[in-house]
């Protein structure tokens, strides 16, 4: 029977007090935790997304909207653009990639993205590396979240939904055949069936004049030499040399930008914003708003989480303070059996610090267990990365504190029990 | 010579002083102390303790004072040598009682030896009730469970302080009996303070202050 253990005994001898005390610094402690480790992993995901995307283009709008929408896949777009308002953006001397972004429809809710090879060199380069071709016109490439979920394998066919959120209509006209599934990135690919701007633009032809679907490759080929054609003649405005009201029609619905020079940064957005029907935003201007507005209701969970673990440091005191006053007897016998006054001293503490130990330990389970279920259950866009329960540095801080305030909420019984007159203590009982 | 006792004066405070007869008690000699509340029974009981230091003279234990040494050991000295019962029975009561007894060995830095705890346990009709909790007890039994403790470190001195005026006739008579009989077994001189007449006839020797 050594000291930690006479303490543990001590502890559970006092169920009601103790699991009070516990109950409230593991809340506290979770709290902040969980709030941490949440805020740390959605920053995490939501800045690896953005690495290389210097500016978003979409329809006029909320620019906040446009970079949910176009990088994370969690909000409705802005609308549409021309892709020949696109393809001058292509071409300006400050773009050194552009990259279009067409949706409409998606499969069990998971977003069925039109682009090209460019999209995955920069989500999944390792990948299209390794991988013969960029889908072609019905095919598509599934990210891994979305093939666990939907259980969709190589080689298979499905119909893909109109719209984005819950199916209410299927076009059955045009059938999506899987080619290929992407092993996880951790990043918004994983979340993504990915298909070329083609099939997006084919499965809404088809849909509008059914009958007509058939024709589709034939469509693609045309615009495919067509643009071939401008390329070779250097024209500045591609459009001019098609037919327009048949390259009108094609539209997409956001474009990630690459920028060429120093200059860009400061020169393309405003230049955009002000002459054309688009829009730009800056991924890392508005993640970075959004951060501070999420700061602000990390700060209020944090505040409100000390006074937590204030009010159970107090317990823990109250909890000590009378079980001490009970048990002074207890503890002069310690002392007559031949107990040191540090050894009385040094069982009160423990108590507090086993305290402490348990509720932190509760604490950083319930934080990473509610973190797990939220990653999983919500539909941020955002998947469990593969290390979403690692220590954080702040956890070591909030550790000391819980022990801190525990050893401190200990300090005064445990001087007590120091300074015990023994023979007071044991003869008027 | 067991213990010893010489010009022993303790003061509560400036102006109240209490002065102690000289005695010496050998090996085998047992001792009751008696006198109404107020008289420092309980304070004698402390000093030969070394619970409280004395203002002049001194306490021989075995040919040692202990009021000589540190308080470290002064508290290692009284693990060894002394023990105490009181009025009241005081446990751990987190603790069963075995483990009571446990933590008493372990605190003495003798040997966990639970074999001569049951030992006891059974020479005091308690063995079945090793398991419980103090609180699970009743009075009498309590104290019983006191007295192995008693006699567990085989010390030399017991020293007990009103540790039967809780108890009933029938009790009080058997826990003094018990506490004689396990004191001469385990070789420990047994020194009892008490107001209550009702255990005169145990002992040969007596004071009264």
């Amino acid at each position: 029977m050594n000291l930690l253990n006479l303490a543990y005994q001590n502890i559970r001898h006092r169920k009601l007090s103790s699991s009070l005390s516990i109950l409230l610094l593991s809340f506290g402690c979770g709290l902040i935790s969980l709030v941490l480790l949440a805020q740390n992993q959605l920053e995490k995901r939501f800045i690896k997304n953005i690495e290389s995307i210097d500016m978003v283009v979409g329809a006029k709008g909320s620019p906040l909207q446009l970079i949910l929408s176009a990088v994370y896949h969690i909000d409705a777009p802005t609308g549409n653009i021309n892709l020949d308002e696109f393809e001058k953006l292509q071409k300006n001397a400050l773009v050194k990639k552009a990259i279009p972004l067409s949706y409409g429809d998606s499969y069990q809710n998971f977003r069925i993205l039109g682009t090209n090879a460019d999209y995955l060199q920069l989500y999944a380069p390792a990948f299209l590396k390794s991988s013969k071709n960029f889908p072609h016109t019905g095919e598509v490439l599934v990210g891994a979240e979305a093939a666990a979920r939907t259980g969709l394998k190589v080689n298979d066919t499905f119909y893909g939904s109109h719209g984005l959120q819950d199916a209410i209509e299927s076009h059955e006209s045009f059938t999506y055949k899987v080619v290929g599934i992407i092993p996880a990135q951790g990043n918004v690919v994983d979340k993504l069936i990915i298909t070329n701007l083609q099939s997006v633009w084919a499965v809404h032809e088809s849909h509008d004049e059914e009958e007509h679907a058939s024709h589709e490759e034939a469509h693609d080929h045309d615009h495919e030499e067509g643009e071939h054609h401008t390329h070779e003649e250097g024209h500045l405005i591609s459009t001019s040399d098609m037919g327009a009201d048949e390259k009108g029609e094609k539209e997409i619905t956001a474009a990630l930008v690459q920028f060429k020079g120093a200059m860009a940064r400061i020169m393309l957005p405003n230049y955009i914003n002000d002459n054309t029907g688009l829009m730009a935003a800056l991924p890392a201007f508005e993640v970075n708003r959004l951060f501070s507005l999420v700061a602000d209701a990390v700060v209020f969970l944090q505040a409100l989480a000390f006074v937590v673990i204030l009010l159970s440091g107090i317990s823990v005191f109250i909890s000590l303070y009378q079980s001490l006053q009970a048990r002074k007897g207890e503890l002069a016998l310690l002392r007559n059996l031949g107990a040191s006054r540090w050894q009385l001293f040094t069982l009160i503490c423990l108590e507090g610090l086993l305290i402490a130990f348990f509720s932190l330990l509760i604490a950083f389970l319930l934080s990473r267990g509610i973190l797990y279920l939220l990653l999983t259950n919500m539909d941020l866009g955002l998947g469990l990365s593969p290390d979403w329960w690692a220590w954080l540095t702040y956890e070591s801080y909030l550790v000391l504190a819980g022990f801190l305030i525990s050893f401190f909420a200990a300090l005064l019984p445990a001087i007590q029990a120091f300074y015990l007159n023994i023979p007071k203590t044991l003869s008027h009982a | 010579m067991r213990l010893q006792l010489s010009n022993l004066t303790y003061a509560y405070n400036s102006s109240a002083e209490l002065k102690f007869p000289d005695l010496t008690l050998l090996q085998d000699e047992h001792l009751l102390v008696l006198g109404p509340s107020g008289s420092g029974k309980s304070t004698l009981l402390h000093l030969m303790a070394a619970l409280l230091p004395p203002k002049k003279g001194n306490v021989l234990i075995e040919g040692q004072d202990p009021h000589t040494l540190s308080t470290a050991r002064q508290d290692a000295f009284r693990a060894k040598n002394i023990s105490l019962v009181w009025q009241k029975a005081y446990f751990v009561q987190a603790l069963s009682v075995l483990e009571n007894l446990r933590l008493t060995q372990k605190l003495a830095q003798s040997k966990s030896d639970e074999p001569k705890i049951k030992q006891l346990a059974q020479r005091l009709n308690v063995a079945t009730l090793l398991s419980k909790k103090p609180a699970e007890l009743s009075l009498g039994e309590q104290q019983r469970f006191s007295i192995v403790r008693a006699v567990l470190n085989s010390p030399k001195l017991i020293l007990a302080d009103e540790p039967t005026s809780a108890l009933d006739d029938e009790n009080a008579q058997k826990v003094v009996q018990l506490l004689l009989e396990m004191a001469k077994e385990t070789g420990a001189s047994l020194v009892v303070v008490t107001h209550d007449a009702r255990i005169k006839n145990h002992f040969t020797k007596s004071i009264s202050l």
